[in-house]
């Protein structure tokens, strides 16, 4: 009874989920009443916020002003981040000078720079797709160079020994071999997308929700201001989630990716 | 090495080995939050740190990333004193927390700073101007300033946080005015000579607003009078002799915090620390008026529960007014 035995785990799994979400949100509520804090906002509090927030115009408004530069930069990491990673994979030698500046990219913080790109590309949604997009290409070039240099020498091999030319080689067996690297790439460029978005805001230009966190942070109205990240969390969240899918569908030689 | 060589050598580094030094007595320790990097309008407190070590008190002072979190710490007792916004702090009064102001902390120095080609409110009308929050003391004074001036003229806000991403913005040119803070102002001076002009002096307009003070937990000022009393006075002191001697504070900005002559002498031209403390009962209730009526603070708070000028006064009657 193989679909029984997988209906059967998969019920367990989400009874974990939910037990381990219903006691998280105990022990937040039973602590948050303790601390007293002006920070720390009781669950009760911020469902309250949430209700009223997702019944405000200003803030859909808000989601999608900050989601087109998240978007954006998201689709231009794709877009410049698989073939810079193909080609790094392919060419080791340029891999290792490239990857000085993949490090640098990912580790020099944000405030350091954010002065530098308001100074370089003004206020507008460019300045906010291109801090998207530092957060999130580098994860696309490293995953994507990764699965390229990790492909099976003996299927290279045998592809080879039946013929193939460099460009079948490529067809079909260094891509089709690196797709679940770059499909995990892409999958966590996402959540990085929606942190460069947040970070956007917050550091350069206060636009969409990091405009209302701002204020509602210096309100002190910490509701508010969970109940905005709460929604930020939920949609990287099904973001991921909307790509581990399309993972699973059109990659299906990949191994299961965990979580979804 | 003989026995007796290696027994002098651990000896001898025993008691070469620094001693420990001994925890400071709690009843004379004074924690001190700041909602950010110590700039020039922190300094007198700097050096009333030293003052009151050398009075055998310890002051604990925590640089904070975030305004709120210094308030946040005050309030819940891990910080006994607070530097920073009045607006912040009395902002999280209006959300329960028992925090009062006690004393002024840099006298109002802000003005609106705007490319020179703009030359009155009206011209404003359609510009970028950038704030650093919607709720700030920079968007209060702002607002106040368009009602009262140009009313119906509508600059487009773009909202900046960080002074120095604002600065940026300015001398880019992706921005054609904001308000900014006294160094601010000068530093943008030097930087771009010609290019910007006040369009409009806050602390001519609004002398009496507190802008920023030192606040205290209730809790902590009650139980502890005397160490309140101690930093009151040690602050006050540094004031004065501010006002006696602005060489040191010029030398001592130069040496701690790496701050240019040209925007200390501008706070001493502007007089930004009282000699008297500032904080009085006009100006609690000109504050309190003034942000109600920009709408940054709800309206129900009274001047009893944002402030508390007793032990200012009781500084005050110990070592006299100025």
């Amino acid at each position: 009874m193989p679909a029984a035995d997988g209906s059967g785990a998969r019920a367990v799994r989400w009874l974990v989920r939910l037990g381990s979400l219903v006691t998280l949100i105990a022990a937040w509520e039973l602590l948050a009443g303790r601390a007293q804090s002006l920070l720390w906002p009781r669950p009760a509090d911020v469902a309250r916020a949430l209700v009223r927030l997702l019944a405000l115009p200003e803030f859909h408004h808000a989601l999608w002003t900050s989601n087109q530069a998240m978007l954006l930069g998201y689709l231009l990491a794709a877009v410049v981040g698989v073939p810079a990673g193909i080609l790094l994979g392919a060419a080791p030698r340029m891999g290792r000078v490239a990857d000085v500046y993949l490090n640098v990219l990912l580790i020099t913080p944000m405030p350091a720079l954010a002065p530098l790109l308001v100074m370089a590309t003004g206020l507008g949604l460019t300045t906010r797709v291109l801090v998207v997009w530092v957060f999130a290409v580098t994860i696309v070039v490293v995953a994507t160079a990764a699965g390229v240099r990790s492909a099976d020498p003996a299927s290279i091999d045998m592809a080879r020994a039946f013929g193939a030319n460099r460009r079948q080689l490529w067809g079909s067996v260094l891509l089709p071999g690196a797709l679940p690297a770059i499909a995990g790439g892409l999958r966590l460029a996402l959540g990085r997308a929606v942190s460069g978005m947040i970070a956007a805001e917050l550091l350069v230009v206060a636009v969409g929700v990091g405009r209302l966190l701002l204020r509602f942070q210096g309100d002190f109205d910490s509701a508010h201001a969970y109940a905005v990240a709460l929604v930020v969390t939920a949609e990287g969240v099904l973001l991921a989630a909307l790509v581990g899918g399309l993972e699973r569908r059109w990659i299906p030689w990949r191994e299961e990716a965990p979580g979804w | 090495m003989s026995r007796a060589a290696a027994a002098l050598l651990v000896l001898a580094l025993a008691l070469s080995w620094p001693a420990a030094d001994a925890p400071p007595d709690p009843s004379r320790v004074i924690r001190v939050a700041y909602s950010s990097t110590a700039d020039l309008g922190d300094l007198p407190s700097l050096l009333a740190q030293d003052r009151l070590l050398g009075q055998g008190y310890h002051v604990r002072a925590t640089f904070f990333a975030r305004a709120q979190l210094a308030v946040e710490a005050v309030a819940r007792g891990q910080a006994d004193v607070g530097m920073g916004s009045t607006r912040t702090y009395w902002a999280a009064v209006a959300r329960g927390a028992d925090l009062v102001t006690v004393m002024e902390q840099v006298a109002n120095g802000w003005s609106v700073l705007a490319t020179a080609d703009i030359t009155s409110c009206r011209a404003l009308d359609g510009k970028r101007l950038a704030l650093s929050s919607e709720g700030s003391l920079s968007g209060a004074l702002f607002r106040s300033y368009v009602r009262t001036g140009c009313p119906g003229t509508e600059p487009q806000i773009v909202i900046i946080p960080g002074s120095e991403h604002r600065a940026a913005a300015l001398l880019s040119a992706s921005v054609d005015a904001s308000p900014v803070e006294l160094s601010e102002a000068v530093r943008l001076g030097v930087k771009a000579p010609g290019r910007f002009r006040t369009l409009v002096d806050f602390a001519a307009a609004h002398p009496r607003l507190e802008t920023t003070g030192v606040h205290v937990n209730r809790g902590w000022a009650q139980g502890n009078p005397r160490l309140l009393h101690a930093y009151l006075r040690a602050l006050l002191g540094v004031h004065r002799q501010i006002d006696d001697d602005p060489a040191l504070l010029a030398a001592e900005a130069r040496r701690r915090l790496d701050i240019d002559a040209a925007v200390v002498s501008a706070h001493l031209r502007a007089k930004a620390w009282d000699a008297n403390g500032g904080l009085t009962p006009e100006t609690v209730a000109y504050s309190l008026a003034f942000f109600s009526g920009a709408e940054t603070l709800p309206p129900q708070l009274t001047p009893d529960r944002v402030a508390d000028l007793g032990p200012l006064g009781r500084v005050l009657a110990e070592i006299g007014r100025r």
